[in-house]
């Protein structure tokens, strides 16, 4: 079952390890990220950042799609995190079982704007992905914390 | 009302929760001890002030930054306080550990808090990786 899925540049950190996981109940996490495939020490500092009894599992994003399609993950308290909206939006598009999404950090880069008052920055491309997920009809929300108010980024556009 | 008291030579009690923030948000239960600050030399009366004021029908946990320390020894002087419970060496996963579980009671809580924080401690040079799994 999917518990969460979370975009968040910084992948698996304190706010995610700690309190998403604890939050949601995750028993597992599912990091779909391409770049961090060939980087063995990044991978192993992600796994290392799991909390005690959580397993951790890196897929790129193609492969994450499959697993989840296949049927392995239901099983676990899943909880997924990309790195970028674009990452969200193949996620969401190719896994009917995802139905809402969690918009935690996005990098400022070179023509990105805030998004409301968060930790977001998107360009005018990763907004129209957004405004796609929601069109299709899933959740998109904006949080940082899980004890911050949600905030529905259909709200903001 | 499960209350806790972050207590520390100077300002480190302070900094621990504005890291704290960080990660887990505000948390109004959460309340800091800085000793030494200023001309003080003497923290018997605060100490004893704040215990004093707590009510039988809250629990408190203090956590101090060092043991052996005067803080902690301050505090070592109400250890027969049934409803305050008192661990020295302060560090973020430890206290995130003890924030995640109010469904627990202190006598569970406090001692699988207290290994896994112990765990957290680690030199990163020497780290043994987990099991690399990259199935479900």
């Amino acid at each position: 079952m999917i518990k969460l899925l979370r975009i968040d540049h910084r992948l698996l950190h304190g706010q995610v390890a700690v309190n998403w996981t604890a939050s949601v109940g995750a028993d597992c996490i599912l990091i779909a990220n391409d770049g961090v495939m060939g980087d063995e020490l990044r991978k192993t500092t992600l796994r290392l950042a799991a909390p005690h009894g959580v397993k951790v599992v890196i897929k790129n994003v193609a492969d994450s799609i499959q697993s989840i399609n296949s049927g392995v993950t239901d099983k676990y308290k899943l909880m997924i995190v990309v790195e970028t909206v674009a990452d969200a939006a193949k996620l969401t598009a190719g896994c009917g079982s995802v139905k809402s999404v969690n918009l935690g950090n996005v990098k400022k880069r070179d023509g990105t704007q805030k998004f409301g008052n968060s930790q977001v920055y998107c360009t005018p491309e990763e907004l129209q992905l957004i405004r796609g997920m929601i069109d299709s009809g899933v959740e998109v929300e904006l949080r940082q914390l899980p004890n911050h108010a949600k905030v529905l980024a259909q709200k903001l556009l | 009302m499960r209350k806790f008291l972050l207590a520390s030579h100077g300002t480190l009690a302070r900094g621990m929760y504005d890291s704290l923030r960080i990660i887990c948000g505000e948390q109004p239960n959460v309340d800091v001890f800085c000793a030494y600050v200023g001309e003080e030399d003497d923290i018997s009366d605060r100490v004893r002030a704040l215990l004093d004021a707590l009510s039988p029908r809250d629990e408190l946990i203090v956590l101090t930054d060092l043991f052996g320390g005067s803080v902690n020894n301050e505090f070592m002087r109400y250890l027969h306080l049934p409803n305050c419970a008192l661990v020295a060496g302060m560090n973020l996963a430890l206290l995130i550990e003890l924030l995640h579980h109010p469904e627990l009671a202190v006598p569970e809580l406090v001692p699988m808090a207290v290994e896994l924080a112990g765990g957290g401690i680690r030199w990163c040079n020497r780290l043994q990786g987990p099991a690399r799994e990259d199935e479900f």
